[in-house]
């Protein structure tokens, strides 16, 4: 577990954008303003129809323009904009973004392994102007965007009779769709098999995140420090992560400036049914139930319907979802939001222990659930480095995302059938052509 | 009493009074422990920033003055003062020059100057 933050300490900050051939690097640390890099969030994992788009880092950065020597991308005369007397603007979609942080003793310059990785991703959401040239402002994504962007325009049948892993199905949705560049990084097997699977009609990315959804499994760009590079990783979120095995123990001596608590039961299920179809294409059903859950807040219910178990057809791979929905719901949410100074290594699925003598008589446990880095540097030269925690009782997976397969009236049917579980009505009428028009004949 | 240029040659008129101030890029705040903790920013060292009033400008020195700084956008300018030692071409730094006060005076000059002004300008190293 990681010791204290000292109380004094100095950040050096890099910020890097890539020219488009890929290997120029250009430094705009000195012209930062602010740098805000959000590492996802699983409790609301996610916009679009897919719901995953939030396992994606974001950077949102303002920089100060050097003066007559604009940022601007449609400058055109700007130095930042002309290479080789050609106008290539320096912020442009697709081009890649750095933001390194090292931390050192008060003095100490950094050497070479200090520095930490905040962000590296693609600018391209968002580059906005001030209207008094004074600033531009960029918003950029982590490498998903890249697979975000990459749509599926060749329907193909994935998986065998047998069962091809899900991992080695993913690879093969990256390699048939010209990203054979990235290699999915999958340290232990979910142990998942896909009979039968044709994505069409959705981006690379969220033809992944559906196998993964599905699983309970997270997939998206995490840190690896054996290869020192952002890679795409499919993991299982460590729920079973404690007091004893958390990775930073935090004091409110030196380690936090506000640390707040929420709690909330409205998240809470405590039996989940998942519906699937068996490999006949019949409609079966696993229920698992949390004993000590329903003892405290009672019976809550929820299924999940055959949309969001498209790739299921065991009972085995059925239970195993459901335990997963239920490890992430059954307890009632103690989210709480802390400030600290700005604490690079802390990433999603971290484990904490906080004491906090104001909020609770005992050190507690959280799994972080989102974290924010920011950093600003305001025109009286003020800093702020910080980040910005929020963490649950318990490392989860997701829990948003749960609640959106959840089986309702008209939205989440438990079947694929149009009419549901429900028989469509017989027919009390009979319809027959006649002369010049149809005749109707209501049967009593 | 001091001497300031922008622009390595356009000479602040008439500096009067030149309070300068010491800024350390510094996240410093106290914990939720009551113990006051500190971030400095490692890139950048302590920078520095000047208030300098200038009195009796004429109206062609102002002109000169704005004229300066419209050109370069308001954006940051050379900025030369003599405790900065050498000469405005040599030992200028670069600076951000604000207008802080912009008050209409009028005085006698070499004429009567019944536009002149009375200036304030703030200067914050980069």
């Amino acid at each position: 577990m990681s010791t204290l933050i000292p109380r004094d300490r100095d950040i050096h900050i890099n910020l890097q954008v890539g020219r488009p051939d890929g290997i120029t690097w250009v430094d705009l640390t000195r012209y930062l303003k602010s740098a805000r890099v959000s590492l996802g969030d699983v409790i609301d994992v996610g916009t679009g129809n897919q719901g995953v788009d939030g396992v994606v880092r974001k950077m949102s950065f303002t920089l100060r323009n050097d003066g007559p020597n604009s940022f601007a991308p449609k400058d055109q005369t700007s130095a930042w904009n002309l290479v080789g007397g050609n106008w290539t603007p320096l912020l442009w979609s697709n081009r890649e973004v750095i933001l390194q942080v090292a931390i050192t003793d008060p003095g100490a310059a950094p050497l070479a392994g200090d520095w930490v990785y905040l962000f590296h991703g693609v600018l391209g959401e968002s580059i906005r102007c001030s209207s008094d040239g004074a600033e531009v402002f960029c918003e950029a994504s982590d490498l998903a965007r890249r697979l975000q962007r990459t749509w599926i325009e060749t329907a193909r049948t994935y998986g065998t009779e047998e069962g091809v892993p899900v991992e080695t199905v993913m690879q093969q949705i990256l390699n048939d769709n010209g990203w054979s560049s990235v290699v999915l990084y999958c340290p232990v097997s979910p142990g998942f098999n896909v009979t039968h699977y044709i994505p069409e009609f959705v981006s690379v990315w969220d033809a992944l995140q559906k196998m993964a959804s599905q699983i309970g499994w997270y997939l998206g760009y995490r840190w690896d420090a054996g290869t020192s590079s952002f890679r795409l990783t499919l993991m299982e979120p460590p729920r079973t992560k404690d007091a004893g095995s958390a990775d930073f123990m935090l004091t409110e001596d030196d380690d936090y400036y506000k640390h707040e608590l929420d709690m909330s039961d409205d998240a809470i299920r405590n039996a989940i049914t998942i519906y699937y179809k068996d490999a006949a294409g019949a409609v079966q059903s696993v229920t698992v139930t949390d004993a000590a859950s329903i003892a405290e807040y009672g019976r809550l219910p929820m299924g999940v319907g055959v949309s969001d178990t498209s790739l299921i057809n065991t009972a085995e791979e059925a239970t195993d979802m459901a335990n997963a929905a239920l490890a992430d719901l059954k307890d009632q949410t103690s989210t709480t939001r802390i400030n600290m100074p700005l604490l690079p290594e802390m990433d999603l699925f971290a484990g904490i222990v906080v004491e906090s003598p104001r909020t609770s008589s005992t050190n507690d446990f959280y799994g972080v659930m989102s974290v924010e880095h920011y950093i600003q540097i305001d025109d009286d030269g003020r800093l702020q480095a910080r980040t910005e925690v929020t963490a649950t009782g318990k490392v989860i997976g997701a829990r948003a995302q749960w609640l959106r397969m959840q089986t309702r009236p008209g939205a989440k049917p438990v079947t694929d059938d149009p009419f549901g579980t429900v028989a469509p009505p017989t027919p009390n009428f009979v319809l027959s052509a006649a002369i010049r028009g149809l005749t109707l004949d209501i049967i009593a | 009493m001091g001497t300031a240029y922008i622009n390595i040659t356009m000479e602040l008129p008439r500096v009067t009074a030149q309070p300068i101030e010491y800024r350390t890029p510094a996240d410093r705040e106290y914990t939720a422990g009551f113990v006051l903790r500190q971030d400095r920013l490692g890139n950048l060292s302590m920078k520095r920033a000047w208030k300098v009033d200038c009195i009796a400008v004429t109206k062609a020195q102002y002109d000169a003055i704005i004229a300066v700084l419209d050109a370069v956008g308001w954006n940051q300018v050379p900025f030369w003062c003599d405790e900065l030692g050498g000469t405005p071409a040599a030992n200028s730094i670069t600076a951000w020059v604000e207008i802080d006060a912009d008050e209409r005076a009028q005085f006698q000059d070499v004429a009567w100057e019944s536009m002149g002004r009375n200036l304030s300008f703030r200067v914050v190293e980069q």
